[in-house]
């Protein structure tokens, strides 16, 4: 077992800081800052079972990290990450002082104070914030690995898994294709059993529950599925496609046979090994919807992944592979 | 062996060549860094286009509506950023003003000087009238000051007028270089100056008549347009980096995208308004002239609408930003106040539509046709409605403008409300201010709008 603990500080890092643009200029690059990661490591290696025909070897590890910006400039208490626009709507990547690094920044749906019901509008739209909701950090509590090996006489089989836990991300895939009516939510059946493109007089629509920005009153309304995902929920209220990062994943699959050497005799070769992988066979479990893999998550070439727009679908390989020792 | 004399001769090789070189190897000749005064203020007149040229504007003011993705025209809580205006065009207004070496090569550095201060003002005009109070003594100071203070819109209106005023007195004889919109002629620029004071002044008539009727005065006193000639225009040329914005959009990337509204239409198609067949085509499908109700979501065939006339998407159509008839109707207007005593109020609201008519159809024909109709005709009694009708007419694809008369007058009064949501009051802050310059942005938002940055909140003069 290993057992690492840490504590970093870095300390006047170069900082891109937007500033506001009234000054005439858009960001100023300065040396600032403390930002503090510590965390813990831990790596459990054993061999569970072993004969002479049968080994299993195992190596778990885990690890935790907790980072905070202790300060960044004097004066300065955001320093913006990233941002992403679309539909002159925007969102942040901010770090705050005296938070975790990576808060996620966007609109969120407003809600009624006392019973934190969604507030709606005239037309029991949902009303939505400003683009300065803090959705609290991108980064995940944990993340870990979990590697088996296993030999029978001359097989082996090995498995890696990963995992994460917590972290999130906003998935402007999921946005759109609500948005633009390719996202089955957009042919949902409503409670009144029509389908919700149908118009509003004969039963269809999106069934919404909030209070009244109006009268403070409960309202469970039936509206118009388009301007709902359209104009309202899938153009502007980011809260909606906002999605919890954790998952287990099978990441790799590699079943090897070792040629004895009985066999390599009259051959020039120590060893030979042949080996079937598969790599990305499964997603064992995950928090986000089907269709967004969380593990793959790039956000251009930022060093922190925050949003997924348009993400390819994860690869999944076969392979064989060849393994001669002279 | 051999190996050791390679790298000893690449060594000698890579650490001999270093010195050749001066400092020019570090200087890209393709992208100069610094610019003379006439240049600067020749990049920002490229920004003039885009404070009309603007969706967004033209629903404001109700010319355009949607015919697919219907969103923006239903008037939407959403922020705008206005620091494209500040990083862009004041930046190098100012830097202009900032310069303690302009050259005289150009032309008579006190005539660069007032450029930049006729335009700096523009721009800083169109902004206050969009947000409210925004960051102006404080702003363009780079690096000393990230976060400007929002000053007051009356205190940035006061200031406008003392610095057009000073531009006008400060103008000397001699042309500058440079200059593609007046081709350096000064006495244009004189009078452009006086008639943004001109304008300026009348939109305070419902907060501060006496001010708004002060620097009218001594704005005409000190000469604003005289003819179509004087018009401040941009004129797009027929080249891809020199493009009308509406051409990009409709022809170059195939978007019908927008229609004449109903409002407009019924404003212009029963009296024969000559002007119409400028502004847009008859729709595809049959021949005539209709308009899409503003804010319709449903069943909108671009083929049963009119849509923008090819003269407004041109490649190399011209923009117009300020205008002869707009002086006119001012001139109306101020008569019909009492606050001049020359001139009569219908003439001069007979010879704005006239010029206007001019200004878009380059002939006066039809305009006698058209003043005869009585839902033209002028009216005494109802004066200012007559006028603005007009005026909102006539300001046609500058939606921002023509939105703040609106605001200022309340005519047209028959707007149409898309989904109950009335037309707004002003532009809501870049939401990045909050990070950027908070205390600045929740200090302005406070003093103006009692804490809520909504598009709903009324902008000084809007009282």
């Amino acid at each position: 077992m290993d057992f690492t603990y840490y504590l970093q500080k870095n300390k006047n890092q170069i900082i891109n800081l937007d500033v506001s643009g009234a000054s005439g200029y858009s960001s100023s690059t300065i040396n600032a800052g403390l930002i503090q990661n510590q965390g813990i490591e831990i790596t459990l290696t054993g061999q569970p079972i072993k004969t002479d025909d049968f080994v299993w070897d195992a190596v778990f590890n885990i690890n935790r990290n907790q980072s905070e910006v202790v300060e960044l400039a004097p004066g300065i208490d955001v320093y913006t990450y990233g941002s992403t626009t679309y539909s002159s709507v925007s969102s942040y990547l901010n770090s705050y002082e005296g938070e975790p690094f990576g808060s996620l920044i966007g609109q969120a749906y407003q809600r009624d104070d006392a019973t934190g019901e969604v507030l709606l509008d005239q037309n029991n739209m949902p009303l939505y914030t400003d683009a300065t909701h803090n959705f609290g950090s991108v980064l995940p509590d944990f993340t870990g690995g979990f590697q088996n090996t296993f030999r029978y006489k001359n097989f082996n089989l090995a498995a890696m898994i990963d995992f994460q836990g917590g972290g999130q991300f906003f998935s402007r895939s999921k946005m759109l294709g609500v948005r633009t009516g390719q996202d089955p939510l957009t042919v949902a059946t409503n409670d009144r059993g029509m389908n919700v493109r149908d118009p509003l007089e004969e039963g269809g629509g999106v069934k919404v529950t909030g209070i009244s920005a109006e009268t403070g009153q409960p309202v469970e309304a039936y509206v118009d599925a388009r301007s709902y995902y359209r104009n309202v929920v899938g153009r502007r209220i980011y809260e909606e496609w906002l999605y919890d990062a954790s998952y287990i994943k099978l990441r790799e699959l590699r079943l090897g046979y070792t040629f004895g050497e009985n066999l390599m005799s009259n051959l020039p070769f120590d060893t030979v090994n042949l080996a079937l992988i598969a790599r990305n066979p499964a997603m064992i479990w995950q928090e986000a919807p089907d269709g967004i893999d969380p593990s793959e998550i790039s956000t251009g070439s930022q060093s922190i992944s925050w949003y997924e727009s348009g993400q390819l679908a994860t690869v999944r390989s076969y392979g064989i592979n060849l393994n001669i020792t002279f | 062996m051999k190996k050791t004399y390679i790298i000893l001769f690449l060594s000698t090789f890579i650490l001999g060549s270093c010195s050749d070189f001066d400092e020019d190897i570090n200087i890209n000749p393709n992208l100069p860094n610094q610019a003379s005064g006439t240049q600067l203020i020749a990049n920002a007149q490229l920004y003039l286009p885009g404070l009309a040229s603007s969706p967004k504007g033209e629903f404001m003011a109700q010319y355009l509506a949607e015919t697919q993705y219907v969103g923006t025209s239903l008037y939407p809580q959403e922020s705008t950023s206005f620091y494209g205006y500040y990083q862009g065009p004041l930046e190098n207004l100012q830097t202009v003003l900032d310069s303690d070496d302009l050259s005289g090569s150009d032309g008579p550095v006190a005539n660069q000087v007032a450029v930049a201060k006729i335009l700096r003002a523009y721009f800083y005009w169109n902004l206050t009238d969009r947000w409210g109070d925004i960051p102006y003594s404080d702003a363009l100071m780079g690096s000393e000051n990230f976060t400007p203070k929002y000053d007051t819109q009356e205190f940035i209106y006061n200031d406008l007028f003392s610095e057009l005023k000073e531009a006008n007195d400060m103008m000397v004889s001699g042309s500058i270089n440079n200059d593609i919109v007046y081709d350096g002629d000064m006495s244009k620029w004189k009078k452009l100056g006086n008639t943004i004071r001109l304008f300026m002044a009348l939109r305070l008539s419902e907060v501060d008549e006496d001010t708004a009727r002060d620097e009218f005065n001594a704005a005409l006193d000190a000469g604003v347009f005289t003819s179509n000639a004087d018009n401040l225009v941009f004129q797009h040329l027929a080249d891809a980096n020199n493009q009308n914005y509406w051409y990009s959009q409709v022809v170059a990337s195939n978007r019908e995208w927008w229609a004449l509204t109903e409002n407009l239409v019924e404003e212009m198609k029963p009296v024969n308004d000559p002007r119409l067949e400028v502004y847009g085509d008859p729709a595809r499908a049959t021949g005539e002239y209709v308009g899409l109700r503003f804010g319709e979501e449903e069943n909108i065939g671009t083929e049963d609408y009119s849509l923008l006339g090819s003269q407004i998407f041109a490649q190399d159509a011209p923009v117009y930003l300020v205008t002869y008839a707009q002086v006119l109707f001012a001139k109306a207007e101020a008569a019909s106040r009492n606050w001049t005593t020359e001139g009569d109020a219908g003439t001069f609201y007979e010879e704005a539509i006239e010029a206007s008519i001019e200004q878009w159809t380059g002939s006066s024909d039809g305009v006698g046709d058209l003043l005869d109709q009585p839902e033209i005709a002028f009216d005494p009694d109802n004066a200012i409605e007559k006028i603005s009708n007009q005026r909102w007419v006539h300001l046609y694809m500058f939606g921002y403008e023509a939105w703040s008369e609106w605001r200022r007058t309340g005519f047209p009064n028959d707007l149409v409300e898309p989904n109950g949501a009335a037309v707004p009051n002003r532009l809501s802050y870049p939401d990045n201010e909050v990070f950027n310059n908070e205390a600045n942005y929740e200090e302005a938002v406070q003093r103006q709008f009692g804490g809520e940055d909504s598009i709903y909140g009324n902008v000084w003069w809007d009282e």
